[in-house]
Formats: C-alpha cells, sequence, structure tokens
C-alpha cells in the first residue's frame, strides 16, 4: 500500500495532532472547577518542601510531584496554570513521543501517527493531562527515557543515556512502576551487549560500567536527591530506608482513602471488560449566596474518562500478532514494545491490591502502539482495496468513538441525551466495595 | 570517565544529604539525665510542651514520651468539610500551620510536634498494659515491627517506637523529653530517673507536665512529678 504523502512527511500532521490534543486538554481543563485531589496536591507540595513530610495526600508515592508543583506554584501561582500547567505540558508531549517511539520500534510511519492519534484522543490520558495527580508523568517520564536509550543505540552517544538515566530517574521518582519501563531498557542494553561484536573484555567492561552508572546509579542518585526536603527535618541517610519500607509496605497494601472501595479497581479486567473507567468528581457549589438548591444534576461534574474499547479491546489480539510478527522477524525492537507493554502491565494486573484505572495512564502509550501495530499488520499492503482500507475505517472508529467519550471525560456526562439519566442514577446509587478480602490476604 | 564522574556524584548526594539531615537538628545545652543536675520545665497542659519546644527553635529531634498510655489519633476526626466552593486560584495553605492553628490540643500535640519539624521519630515509654495495646495495634499495621520489648510503627512514613521502662534502649542522640503526670501511675520517680541514667539518656529539655484539670491523674501522681523533678534537679544519683 503507498503511504499517503501525508505519512510520508509527518511533521505537519503530527503538529497538528499535538496542537488538537492540547486543546482537548485545555478544554478539559476549562470545564470543571479544580478537583479535591488538585488542591490536595498543591497543599502536599508546599507541605514537602516547607516542612519535608510527605503528604497529606497520597504521602506513599515517590517525591518529585511535590518538586515540581511547587516549582509551577512559585512560577505561576496557584491558578490553573501554576497547578496543572506542568501536567498539561507533559500530557501533550506525549503525543510526539508516542510517535517517536512507536516509529523508532514499528519503523513504519503510519503506525506511529496511529499511535500518537490514539492517545491524542483517548479520555483517560485527556482526564489525567487536565489533573495535578502525576500519572501522566508516568506516561511522559518513560517514553521520554526509551527514545534517549534509542538515540544512544542508534549514534553511540554517551550523552543519550546519561540524558535516559536522568529521565528514568524523574519517572522512578514519580512513582516506582517508572521501574518497569527501565528494567526492559536495561534488557534490550544487555541484548546487544550480548549478540554485538565480541569486543576485548576491557572495553566491555567499561562499556557495562557505564551503562549500569547512566541507568541505574543516576537515576537512584536523582531519586535520593529529591528526597532533600525531607533530609533538613534532621534525618540522616541511615533513617532514608526504613522511610522506603513504609512507603514500600503502604503502597503493596493500599485499597484507597474512603472506608469502601470505589470505580474499577481491577487491572486485569482492562483488556477484557468493556466500558472500564474512572471517575473523579467535582461538587461545586457558587460563589456567594445561591438561590437555588444545588443539586448533582447541575452541581456536580462526574469526570468520567471511559477506555475507548475500540482501543483497549484489541489489545489481546493486537499483542498476539506482535508477539507473532516479532518471532518470525527475529525483531528486537517489536520484541521490546510486547515487552514495554506486558512489563508495564502484568505487575498491576496480579499485585494483591486494587488498582484504579487512573493507573492505566502508564500502560497506555504501549497500548497505543500495540494496537496501531496490529491493525496495521492485520490488513497488509496486498489484498482488495476494501480491507486496504479497514485500518483507516477502524482508526476513523476509534476517533469517533474517543470524541464521543469526550463529554463525559469532561463532566457533561449527565446533561447527554440518553445516557445523561442513567449516569446520574448510577451515581447517586454507587455502591462500593468491602476492603476486606484484600485485608484478607494482606494481613 | 563518566562512570567514576557519577559514582563521585552519587556519593557526594549521599554524603552530602547526610550532612544536610544531621545538621539541620537544633539542639540546647545537653545534660545527662541522672547525672548532671538538670531543671525541668513544668508545663499545666501537653500542648504547652509543644509551644515549648518551638518557642526555642528545637529541629529534627527525637521526643522521648514518658506516659502511661498512649493516645491513637483518628486523622479522619480532623478531617474538615469540603466548602465545595473551590476555584482558581486555590487556596494553598502550608498544612502544618493551618492544623496547629485549627487543631492543637492534648491529644495531639506530639503529632503537631511532628508536623511542624521539631520531632523527626518519637519514643514512647508507656506502662506494661499500654504497651501490650501498642503492640495489639501493631499487629493489623501496614507498617510495624513488634518484638517483646520494643514496637516501632510508622505513622505516613513518620517513624515511632513503643517500649516500657524496662525495654527503652539508649536514645544514641540527645532527646527532648516528655514525662506525663499519669507515667507516675506505673512508675516511681527514682525508678524512673534509675531507668534513664542507666540507659544514659541525654537531654536538653526536660518537661514535666501536670495534665492540670485531667480528672483520671491522681494527686498522688502529681506529687510524684514533683519529686521527680526535685530529684533531676539534684542529679548524680546513685545509679549513675
Amino acid at each position: 500500500m503507498r503511504e499517503a504523502s501525508f505519512v510520508k512527511s509527518p511533521a505537519l500532521p503530527l503538529l497538528a495532532l499535538t496542537l488538537a490534543g492540547l486543546l482537548l486538554r485545555v478544554v478539559c481543563l476549562l470545564a470543571h472547577a479544580p478537583t479535591v485531589d488538585d488542591l490536595m496536591v498543591a497543599i502536599s507540595a508546599v507541605n514537602f518542601v516547607d516542612s519535608g513530610l510527605l503528604g497529606p495526600t497520597m504521602w506513599n508515592h515517590p517525591v518529585l510531584r511535590n518538586l515540581l508543583a511547587y516549582g509551577m506554584l512559585m512560577l505561576f501561582g496557584p491558578g490553573a496554570a501554576g497547578v496543572i500547567g506542568l501536567n498539561l505540558l507533559m500530557g501533550t508531549l506525549c503525543i510526539p513521543l508516542v510517535h517517536a517511539v512507536t516509529r523508532r520500534l514499528t519503523g513504519e510511519r503510519r503506525v506511529a501517527l496511529s499511535a500518537a492519534l490514539l492517545f491524542a484522543l483517548e479520555p483517560l490520558a485527556i482526564e489525567y493531562s487536565s489533573q495535578a495527580i502525576n500519572d501522566i508523568y508516568l506516561a511522559f517520564f518513560p517514553l521520554a527515557g526509551i527514545l534517549c536509550v534509542y538515540r544512544h543505540l542508534d549514534s553511540r552517544r554517551p550523552g543519550w543515556l546519561l540524558a535516559a538515566g536522568a529521565l528514568f530517574g524523574l519517572g522512578i521518582a514519580s512513582k516506582w512502576s517508572a521501574l518497569f519501563q527501565l528494567a526492559v531498557m536495561v534488557g534490550v542494553l544487555l541484548v546487544r551487549e550480548l549478540r554485538g561484536p565480541q569486543a576485548a573484555l576491557a572495553e566491555r567492561g567499561a562499556r557495562a560500567l557505564f551503562q549500569a552508572s547512566a541507568l541505574v546509579v543516576l537515576p537512584l542518585t536523582i531519586y535520593l536527591a529529591t528526597f532533600a526536603p525531607w533530609f533538613a527535618r534532621g534525618y540522616s541517610l541511615a533513617e532514608w530506608p526504613a522511610l522506603q519500607v513504609s512507603m514500600y509496605q503502604e503502597t503493596k497494601l493500599h485499597t484507597g482513602y474512603h472506608d469502601e472501595i470505589y470505580g474499577d479497581h481491577i487491572a486485569a479486567q482492562w483488556f477484557v471488560r468493556p466500558g472500564v473507567s474512572h471517575v473523579d468528581r467535582v461538587f461545586t457549589l457558587p460563589e456567594g449566596p445561591s438561590v437555588a438548591e444545588p443539586t448533582m444534576r447541575d452541581n456536580l461534574k462526574h469526570l468520567m474518562a471511559v477506555a475507548n474499547p475500540m482501543v483497549w479491546l484489541a489489545v489481546i489480539p493486537a499483542l498476539l500478532l506482535l508477539l507473532n510478527r516479532a518471532w518470525r522477524a527475529r525483531s528486537e525492537e517489536l520484541h521490546t514494545l510486547a515487552a514495554l507493554l506486558l512489563a508495564s502491565y502484568l505487575p498491576f494486573a496480579v499485585v494483591p491490591r486494587p488498582v484504579w484505572f487512573n493507573t492505566g495512564v502508564v500502560v497506555l502509550p504501549y497500548v497505543v502502539m500495540t494496537v496501531a501495530y496490529g491493525v496495521w499488520r492485520l490488513f497488509p499492503e496486498t489484498g482488495s482495496p476494501w480491507r486496504r482500507r479497514v485500518p483507516v475505517i477502524y482508526l476513523g472508529l476509534a476517533c469517533l468513538v474517543s470524541l464521543a467519550l469526550y463529554p463525559l471525560a469532561i463532566g457533561l456526562g449527565f446533561r447527554l441525551p440518553l445516557v445523561g439519566e442513567s449516569l446520574l442514577e448510577g451515581a447517586k446509587h454507587e455502591q462500593g466495595v468491602s476492603k476486606d478480602i484484600y485485608q484478607k490476604e494482606n494481613h | 570517565m563518566i562512570s567514576c564522574a557519577l559514582l563521585a556524584l552519587a556519593l557526594a548526594v549521599c554524603v552530602g544529604l547526610d550532612r544536610f539531615g544531621r545538621s539541620a537538628r537544633r539542639f540546647g545545652a545537653v545534660r545527662a539525665v541522672g547525672r548532671d543536675p538538670i531543671r525541668p520545665t513544668l508545663v499545666a497542659l501537653p500542648e504547652d510542651a509543644y509551644r515549648f519546644w518551638k518557642r526555642q527553635g528545637f529541629h529534627g529531634r527525637t521526643i522521648l514520651c514518658l506516659a502511661d498510655s498512649w493516645d491513637r489519633l483518628n486523622l479522619k476526626e480532623y478531617a474538615e468539610e469540603d466548602d465545595a466552593r473551590r476555584s482558581y486560584p486555590l487556596k494553598v495553605y502550608r498544612f502544618a500551620d493551618h492544623f496547629e492553628e485549627k487543631f492543637l490540643d492534648s491529644r495531639n500535640f506530639l503529632y503537631v510536634a511532628a508536623l511542624q519539624g521539631i520531632a523527626r521519630k518519637i519514643v514512647a515509654v508507656l506502662s506494661p498494659a499500654a504497651f501490650d495495646l501498642a503492640r495489639d495495634h501493631a499487629h493489623h499495621a501496614k507498617n510495624a515491627r513488634v518484638d517483646a520489648q520494643e514496637v516501632y510503627e510508622t505513622h505516613e512514613g513518620f517513624p515511632r517506637w513503643f517500649t516500657t521502662l524496662g525495654g527503652l534502649t539508649p536514645p544514641g542522640e540527645p532527646v527532648l523529653i516528655y514525662v506525663s503526670a499519669s507515667m507516675f501511675r506505673s512508675a516511681r520517680p527514682e525508678e524512673l530517673l534509675a531507668a534513664l541514667s542507666r540507659r544514659g539518656v541525654r537531654s536538653d529539655a526536660v518537661l514535666l507536665c501536670s495534665l492540670a484539670g485531667d480528672r483520671t491523674v491522681s494527686d498522688t501522681e502529681r506529687r510524684a512529678l514533683g519529686d521527680f523533678a526535685r530529684l533531676l534537679e539534684r542529679g548524680a544519683h546513685e545509679g549513675s
């Protein structure tokens, strides 16, 4: 199949996609008042930098978010730009990053553009680029790190690997899940080393030492350095591992901040159950004395990031196809893509604690890459004209579904015809799930 | 060469942070409890102890809290109703100051001391019965270590140890001592001083709290607190 001219020169469509993605995210941000999390992220940032304390919200996660949020508050103040601006930027930059990484891993521009398109429109990515919590960091930093590792492998310039180490360090300092992608890229370097031309032992040793320094020592150093405000409380280095253990224990056993568990929290369902979603709610009263009695319909924004079923339900067949092609082509890059998807997802699927769907942002880049690859591979360049058009039709439909889900993501769900009433009723009568099952497993 | 630079950077960060942390601790004039004469500070209420520490500028310290029991806080009690009028620009505040201003009381003074950076860890010496309760609680906690003499349990990463007078281990650094009159429900003044002296406890601030107005504390216990103050002032304990 001939690649369309816009695919041969993807700069313009990619720019258009990125700008469209930015627009969708800005509208999402402006469509609702700040969430409780937005406020608590800002307060936690001040709390950490001023007092060295983790929390009051999400104290168990690493602390980079606090530092970056504090910096943004200092630069731009506590308005939307200061509170959400950085996440908006990262969430938008993920679009060209998805493109670049997909292109490097699959070698195909149209697959790369398709992945970027799916990412740009996915409600989950839109919503978490427009909120202050740091899930979007876990898409951004690993993607940038992966790209830098490949730049290093392609150019042999050490600076790229140092940049990769720094980016993975920032990722791990956001949440530990960045370790999954780092582990895959360390594996890629190891495989290259084992398969590469035999060099003198000293040369290989020096290279291994450099790689370990860049991808292990440097990230750990950055991770440790982000705790500087905590050390300002008087703690010594010897006391730091105990803090890490307590953070780990909370993360391992975390069951949420409410008495019961609400929302989709089983990661094993993400690729098999349609309609998986993550919901945030913002109840907003008008400023000043209100004439009307507040109601859920008028005053509650129901921010519902629903997984685009055309993307998420396509993951398993697309992954199987990817693995098949990777095996047949003996392609290191395709194996890497599969490994990135599996390494990013499986830990959440098997861990015996609730994992809410907002964490899906971590997996989403590799989801869209795999699905975009699968759809173009399943309908190859040869065949009837109808078959050749299937990927474009699929992508068009996927975009339409994402756009149809967009009003839900920005909190307009209750006002929608057909579904608005049932969403409102569902919100009114939502029942939590008991935490007993997790607590029994964990104790 | 780059590897050496990165390793040197890692080492520098480790050493630098360690020194940075240790140098952030603020001490007063340190004396050995039971050996040197110490003039304790008498306070009526636990929150007065907090205010004293704050006034003195203590920071990054271990607080040795001696009390009959441990009042376990449920932070949900302090949750404020969301007024649902959030809009940009957000009203961002310093959480420690906010909590102190709105909620500081006799139950949460140690929590506020932790929030404000005065305490970086707490060692609570309790009666055997209260220690048993702490041990039971720790069995259900997410991050705790329990042995016969000591319970280690963190609160949102903040380290706390619970023990009894018999199980107290040497703190290894000068501590801020807080003694509640309730402590003398299960210990005698001489016994307490001897135990602290034997463990080589050193302190730059000993606060004795009479728990004024607390009907669970008897006059006998308050008198024992006074006796303990006199023993401290005398110093040179026999067991030292």
